[in-house]
């Protein structure tokens, strides 16, 4: 795994005399952040909460710290700008002493993974792949071709006036079971289920059949607030990336399932349930060793979480 | 035979070495040509940050918090004076400026507090805290 602080320094070697925005905006910082959500949940899931919440408090100093420099326009260089130098190379020495303790953070883990994990069905679903939106809404028409009877009896229950609560309720749990978001995502290999959210004819089906429908604000309802998530800076940064390039945009996408994936690890440790450390630490080794995909590994968390229904 | 006096070997308890590098540092910054050498001496106070930080880890990760914060507050005190002397001394020719040399001063101030709190918490901290922290 690369070295954080190493990442800080190349970010800061290539935009140093560079303002604000540009780091920001740069591939370099959005690794930076990536691989600080790592560290920091491999924190939490090895009980070493004080040292998480430092460097949380010193990313969120930093990040704020160049909100300031990219609002105020001042035309200062990252390099000049003290503030912002001070906020990156505290926030360096810190990820850099942990970096050089990591294997002593893993044996002093007052932490044991857990040796069981539920076991989420296996669905032979096939393997993910980039899609354009154009052929992704294809492939959903004909998804729901397919099931074409399905999807009338199942309308034909939830349109009925006359239908039972009961039985609306059983039809709608089928809708989901077979018209989801993350179900269609998985039956087709989508590597972003946000996709399948934003396609049209899924949103048509969503809406006859009143599924719920995410979108990018209602699905931050309820988990931990990224921070400063709201941030312009980062988003900015986020459409940077967001170009035709496919391999740009892949990796977009993979980021963003990562962080995602990372989040709910995150979500099940910092949670009251029993042993929630443990699993979330036997989550992050096989994520880590690549035992487990971003799929098995949040399905398991929602499992864990007696949320499974979100996967639906 | 001249019984020469014996020299303490800090170099195994990292407060006390922290001790002494902020103790050279005010040294240095006190004399006079501590003026044609202000850049070094900013880059030095960053080492010294960067000695203090691993300081605070290690203490956070031997569930010493209290320790830490203390530390790291003075850090912040010696961080915010050596903000303040380089927004003061900026544009002026620092050596003439009354300003600028009042916040020398207080930045000497601000480090000499970081190793009082160093020492103080060397002779609070039990020994065993310092076990593996040469190992990494």
């Amino acid at each position: 795994m690369p070295d954080l602080a190493d990442m800080v320094q190349s970010a800061l070697d290539a935009h140093a005399a560079d303002q604000a925005v540009d780091l920001a905006r740069s591939d370099q910082w959005l690794q930076v952040r990536q691989r600080y959500s790592e560290l920091s949940v491999n924190l939490i899931v090895n009980g070493h909460e004080s040292l998480a919440r430092r460097i949380d408090r010193e990313y969120q100093a930093l990040r704020e710290a160049m909100r300031l420099s990219v609002e105020s326009q001042n035309g200062k260089s990252v390099a000049d700008d003290y503030a912002l130098w001070e906020a990156v190379t505290e926030f360096q020495f810190t990820v850099g002493h942990l970096e050089r303790r990591h294997g002593q953070l893993e044996s002093m883990s007052h932490v044991e993974p857990a040796k069981q994990l539920p076991k989420p069905a296996s669905q032979g679903d096939p393997p993910k792949r980039s899609w354009t939106q154009g052929d992704l809404d294809d492939a959903i028409r004909e998804y729901k071709a397919k099931r074409a009877s399905a999807y009338q009896r199942l309308l034909s229950v939830l349109d009925d006036p006359k239908s039972s609560p009961s039985s609306k309720r059983t039809a709608r749990k089928q809708a989901k079971e077979l018209f989801g978001r993350n179900v269609i995502a998985r039956a087709l290999g989508v590597k972003s289920a946000k996709m399948v959210s934003q396609s049209q004819p899924w949103v048509a089906i969503a809406k006859e059949l009143g599924l719920d429908r995410k979108t990018g604000k209602q699905a931050g309802v309820g988990r931990p607030t990224r921070i400063g998530q709201d941030i312009a800076i980062e988003q900015a940064s986020m459409n940077a990336t967001d170009t035709d390039d496919h391999a740009a945009a892949d990796a977009a996408i993979l980021r963003e399932e990562r962080e995602e994936t990372l989040r709910q690890i995150r979500k099940l440790a910092e949670s009251e349930l029993p042993k929630a450390k443990e699993s979330a630490k036997a989550l992050m080794d096989s994520f880590n060793e690549g035992e487990m995909t971003d799929d098995q590994v949040r399905q398991n968390a929602a499992i864990l979480m007696g949320c499974d229904d979100d996967f639906e | 035979m001249l019984d020469t006096p014996e020299t303490p070997d800090t170099s195994q308890w990292p407060l006390l070495v922290l001790m002494e590098h902020f103790n050279a540092w005010c040294a240095s910054a006190r004399r006079e040509d501590f003026w044609r050498d202000t850049v070094e001496h900013r880059l030095w106070a960053d080492r010294l940050r960067d000695e203090a930080k691993g300081i605070i880890i290690w203490l956070e990760l031997r569930g010493q918090d209290d320790a830490a914060a203390q530390l790291d507050e003075a850090m912040g005190a010696f961080r915010e004076a050596v903000w303040s002397f380089k927004e003061a001394c900026e544009g002026v020719y620092p050596a003439n400026d009354p300003g600028c040399r009042d916040a020398r001063d207080a930045m000497i101030d601000a480090a000499g507090r970081a190793s009082g709190v160093a020492e103080d918490l060397d002779s609070e901290l039990p020994a065993d805290v310092w076990e593996g922290f040469f190992d990494a």
